[in-house]
């Protein structure tokens, strides 16, 4: 009986089998194509189209037959080598963007840290600490609270008008133009750049080697991160991405190791002289006791401050090995987490780089300078370039090595000597990560799931791997082995990659050929879908799997993005729909699929869409519902206010609603989200 | 793996495919009010509040019986019980500040615990690494992707879940939730929805349908579960809410992210765990944290006023429910012990959590006390912490959601329930 019913099953499932791949069932409009049997070869069309999503970010009208014209081969060389490209168009667009050219002191400079701003209203150095005696006596005199608090706020809503001040007096910026410019600039360049894999491959690098904005003065550096690292060595060498990013304030900033030091290295000698003169002196001694009581210390405090100076000053001060740099570098940017090296490792790594580090990290000094030109030099920054041995003239956030608190002596990692002295010890370890075989597999396994598929055969990674190894690391040469591999133009391959949202957002912009100059509000939405640039925390940077993009609130956030932009409700985004006018609603619909999805769409949703256009449009007793705007941007719960807000929020929809409907419902279906 | 339970298994589903529209108020109200829940079952639910910023743990539950901490906050300890303006005592030794009496009910019922000198191994003081730490469960490595309730979640499968699952009130995912199992974060209610003006019906539909054809891979899944999540929420409707049992949330967005998690428990939407920060509450008082000589008053003491409030109003909101609630609430680290010279008080380390809910084995303070003298802080210098903060999330995540992989959950540490701290049986 359980025989026979599998002898069914395998006949049913071989009707099926022979079912699926008969002529009868396979002379297939584009629409049957999709339905999930993607066994046969690509056409012509499908792998140029193929080739314009994964090399690029989607095709723009006309981008098929330009290809076509030059031959896919020629095509894809090209685009492996962007210098061979004319790129002015997009370059024209970036003129905006001051940030993207600037160099790290002149950010520092005009679009200052508060922090610097606030260091300079409360004076700096000396005065500093008067001020702050002069508020506490004010303070002092004050018992009634309730009044203190108002003087609290008093002196909040001051501080607030002097720094208003000062932005208007030095023509000063806010910081946190600094990452919308960074994302604008990236949003227009992956638009209308016809360097498309080079803006690939810079999004791919920048969440390999990622930084977090929101990292204290992370902020600062993200722009000469991008542009002198990322960017220039994009489609480079390996290597000089690791030494890059091994050395730039933003990497060392965000992964904490410019704070990492020899462990014998006693930063807090000056302290400690300066302690024991105190102790030593009872003169001072007693100026000392008088000023903390003045600060309202009991006697029992200041006892503790006395056992704390004899015992070498503030602990807080003291710094030793940070290992957060050593074990990502070669977690994430090189070996792999199973690449094979060892706690030990991690430790023996961190040593070598110790002293890699960076001055005026905050960049107080260059927000300071530029505005009061006769300003009390920072003194601690002044001895501190003395004790490090360069100029006090160096600017703000300049990467500098400082081999007195460098961690000398041999290191053994991975098995190997290293002792090579002072900075060339962090450089050797860099060979070393860079030419191990765990690294050529870990990268090549990285950039076979980002341009083939989620699960890529072993076998691929190997031949690609091997491509890496041979040629040193050389991007190119990795790359062309992977273009050229059966796989890549393997039918099951087509359509497979889900699109981040920031490729979805960019294809969107590129397949209605919408006119956009990444304003706030688009910023806001690609933060919405979960993918604004350096936003994401962790040192992994975004993830490149359906698995991780795929959830309910993302995926809403994408059908209004859609929505948004194909109603024009985006501030300094244009999208011209003219193109999609037609006769009827059917004819409107055929041209939308034709245009967006290359007329490749499945049954189920064409046919889903031909019954949704002849649903009404507004229903009268819902049509003045409640739509919040600034719920979807980056407005905070609504809150009006500065201009960045205002530009933030999105407008009511325009246009032909019959067709924004439509182009709307094709940009935001499970068939545009494929790539 | 078809977690959409509630569309195939249920009677309501006609309704939600359109028939609503047109059924009368009554059976609106009959969806609203009990079928959801038994859609999904009772769920076990925990709500986590993360008090960025790093709250002064000793200020908020004062330990008013080590005269050590009167020595050293001259100008900032909180007066002794029975002074004027004295901490609200609860065992003899600590007291809640004054200012969360709000709280002292349940304490009194024995619904509210607290784990004292708790926090991270870690010694980092860096708000940024601390937060990623407490948020990713693995303190001193970076490179977990997850965080610890998404782990929780990925650990415990429940192939019936509802899209609301784990519900964030934030703008964006918190670290805490971030990772491989379908999280929600929203901050508003009400706009949880396709958005298209005059349009949005029309257009919500179109995209529903659309949705509704696609294979059920993981994409397909997703999308489904995503309308299925927008009708829920129209039925709960939020705009009419009304908290119960004369529950009065704080103003601002905290009492509001609060009262928010309370209609999504009481609509019966499967919610298993939710988070929220306290947006507007600056923890981070460097200076000026208290006033007129004493912690009783000043900026923390407001703060701590909001912060109990809202939890007061959510708990009382949810009345009987708050059986199967428990609410945790974390800070990265604590301050300094001793005041600096602001009438502040700078990065410390050790801290305090609040763990409520009628499943507490409350009215008790957990968690080994060391002391405050030089001698017995960490570093010289901050609380010590005797209880790690996984030992508190692990016992939540293990007795309450029944999620007991200590190790998927927490890894790179050896947790197993002889280390968790008995407030919850």
């Amino acid at each position: 009986m359980r025989a026979r019913v599998s002898a069914m099953h395998k006949i049913i499932s071989v009707v099926a089998f022979v079912a699926l791949f008969s002529p009868i069932f396979s002379i297939n409009t584009n629409a049957q194509m999709m339905s999930k049997k993607k066994m046969g070869k690509l056409t012509k069309d499908q792998k140029i189209l193929h080739v314009l999503n994964r090399l690029g970010f989607g095709a723009k009208p006309g981008d098929v037959e330009k290809v076509k014209a030059m031959g896919l081969e020629r095509y894809i060389e090209k685009q492996l080598n962007p210098d061979s490209i004319n790129d002015s168009e997009a370059q024209a667009k970036l003129k905006n963007f001051e940030i993207i050219n600037m160099e790290t002191a002149e950010i520092f400079a005009k679009y200052p840290n508060p922090g610097a701003l606030l260091r300079m209203l409360n004076g700096n150095g000396r005065n500093n600490r008067r001020n702050a005696q002069n508020r506490r006596n004010n303070q002092n005199s004050e018992m009634n609270p309730e009044k203190s608090q108002q003087d609290q706020r008093a002196e909040r809503r001051q501080r607030r008008r002097q720094l208003i001040e000062l932005y208007q007096k030095y023509d000063l910026k806010p910081a946190n133009q600094i990452p919308l410019q960074v994302n604008a600039s990236r949003i227009v360049r992956a638009a209308y750049s016809d360097r498309q894999l080079e803006e690939v491959m810079v999004d791919f690098w920048s969440n390999h080697f990622n930084v977090y904005m929101n990292k204290a003065a992370t902020r600062w550096y993200i722009p000469s991160y991008e542009r002198d690292v990322i960017r220039r060595h994009a489609l480079g060498n390996f290597r000089d991405l690791v030494v890059g990013t091994a050395k730039h304030p933003a990497m060392l900033f965000y992964l904490d190791n410019f704070q990492s030091v020899s462990p014998n290295v006693n930063r807090n000698n000056n302290q400690r002289r300066r302690a024991q003169r105190l102790l030593n002196n009872p003169r001072a001694k007693e100026r000392f006791i008088q000023r903390l009581k003045q600060q309202g210390l009991s006697d029992e405090q200041i006892k503790q401050r006395f056992e704390q100076l004899k015992n070498g000053g503030n602990r807080r001060n003291q710094r030793g090995i940070n290992e957060n740099y050593a074990r990502e570098l070669m977690e994430l940017h090189t070996l792999g987490v199973n690449g094979g090296y060892t706690q030990d490792d991690i430790k023996e790594v961190a040593r070598a780089f110790t002293g890699w580090t960076i001055f005026d990290a905050r960049g107080y000094r260059k927000a300071a300078a530029n505005m009061i030109k006769d300003v009390e030099q920072d003194r601690q920054l002044i001895r501190q370039a003395r004790q490090f041995g360069i100029s006090p003239n160096t600017e703000s956030g300049t990467f500098i090595f400082v081999d007195r608190l460098h961690d000398q002596g041999p290191k053994t990692i991975l098995g190997q000597k290293v002792n090579e002295g002072g900075m060339k010890d962090g450089l050797k370890v860099i060979d070393i990560l860079v030419s191990h075989p765990s690294t050529a597999k870990f990268i090549a396994r990285k950039l076979a799931v980002k341009f083939v598929n989620d699960k890529p055969s072993d076998k691929l990674v190997n031949r690609v791997a091997k491509a890496f190894q041979k040629s040193n690391g050389d991007i190119k040469t990795t790359l062309r082995a992977l273009f050229s591999s059966p796989e890549f133009f393997a039918a099951e391959n087509y359509r497979a990659k889900i699109k981040t949202p920031f490729e979805l957002l960019v294809s969107s912009v590129r397949v209605l050929d919408a006119n956009t100059n990444g304003g706030p509000a688009m910023v806001g939405l690609l933060r919405n879908m979960g993918e604004m640039l350096y936003g994401y925390q962790a040192p992994t940077g975004y993830p490149d799997t359906a698995e991780d993009w795929v959830n309910t609130g993302a995926l809403l956030q994408r059908m209004n993005f859609a929505v948004a932009l194909a109603s024009n409700r985006i501030p300094q985004t244009r999208v011209d729909l003219r193109q999609f006018e037609a006769r009827n609603k059917r004819e409107i619909l055929d041209k939308a699929i034709d245009t967006i999805l290359n007329g490749e769409i499945s049954n189920g949703t064409k046919s889903t869409l031909i019954k949704q256009i002849d649903q009404p449009l507004i229903e009268p007793k819902l049509a003045d519902s409640m739509d919040d705007d600034s719920a979807l941007t980056m407005g905070r719960n609504g809150r009006r206010g500065n201009r960045m807000n205002r530009q933030a929020r999105l407008r009511s929809p325009s246009g032909n609603p019959e067709v924004f409907k439509v182009v709307g419902l094709i940009l935001g279906s499970p068939e545009f989200q494929r790539q | 793996m078809d977690r959409r339970y509630f569309l195939k298994s249920s009677g309501i589903a006609l309704a939600s495919f359109g028939l609503m529209g047109a059924a009368p108020e009554f059976l609106h109200q009959f969806a609203n009010a009990a079928t959801l829940e038994n859609v999904y079952g009772k769920k076990k639910i925990l709500v986590t509040i993360f008090q960025r910023g790093a709250v002064d743990g000793l200020n908020m539950i004062v330990p008013h019986g080590e005269s050590e901490y009167y020595n050293i906050r001259r100008n900032i300890a909180v007066p002794k019980p029975g002074r004027n303006n004295g901490a609200i005592n609860l065992d003899g030794f600590f007291g809640l500040h004054p200012s969360m009496r709000s709280l002292e009910k349940f304490w009194k019922n024995q619904n509210l615990a607290i784990v004292h000198s708790s926090g991270s191994p870690n010694n980092t003081r860096s708000h940024f690494d601390a937060q990623d730490y407490m948020e990713s469960g693995t303190p001193g490595y970076k490179a977990t992707r997850d965080g610890w309730v998404n782990r929780v979640l990925q650990v415990k499968k429940d192939d019936k879940a509802s899209p609301f699952r784990a519900v964030s009130m934030t703008q964006q995912i918190p670290r805490t939730m971030m990772g491989r199992y379908p999280t929600v974060a929203m901050t508003d209610l009400r706009t949880f929805a396709i958005r298209a003006g005059q349009y949005t019906n029309s257009v919500s539909g179109g995209f529903e349908g659309i949705w509704q054809q696609e294979a059920n891979d993981r994409l397909g899944e997703t999308g489904k579960d995503t309308f299925e999540a927008i009708n829920y929420l129209k039925k709960a409707n939020p705009a009419q809410y009304r908290p119960q049992n004369g529950a009065r949330y704080p103003n601002g967005r905290f009492g509001n992210n609060l009262r928010q998690i309370a209609q999504l428990i009481k609509a019966g939407v499967g919610m298993e765990v939710a988070f929220t920060d306290t947006p507007g509450l600056g923890w981070d008082t460097h200076a000026n944290q208290a006033f007129g000589g004493n912690g009783a008053q000043g900026q923390l003491a407001n703060l701590l006023r909001q912060f109990a409030q809202g939890i007061a109003a959510f708990a009382t909101d949810l009345g009987k429910k708050m059986d199967d609630v428990v609410i945790l609430t974390m800070s990265e680290f604590g301050r300094t012990v001793r005041e600096n010279g602001t009438r502040g008080t700078d990065h410390g380390h050790g801290n305090a959590m609040l763990v409520l809910g009628n499943s507490i084995k409350g009215g008790k303070v957990y968690g080994d006390w060391k002391g405050l003298k030089s001698s017995q802080l960490y570093e010289g210098r901050d609380l010590a912490v005797t209880t790690d903060f996984r030992d508190v999330f692990g016992e939540v995540a293990y007795k309450h959601l029944g999620s007991k992989d200590m190790g998927k959950i927490f890894p790179r540490y050896s947790l197993n329930p002889s280390k968790f701290k008995g407030f919850l049986s």
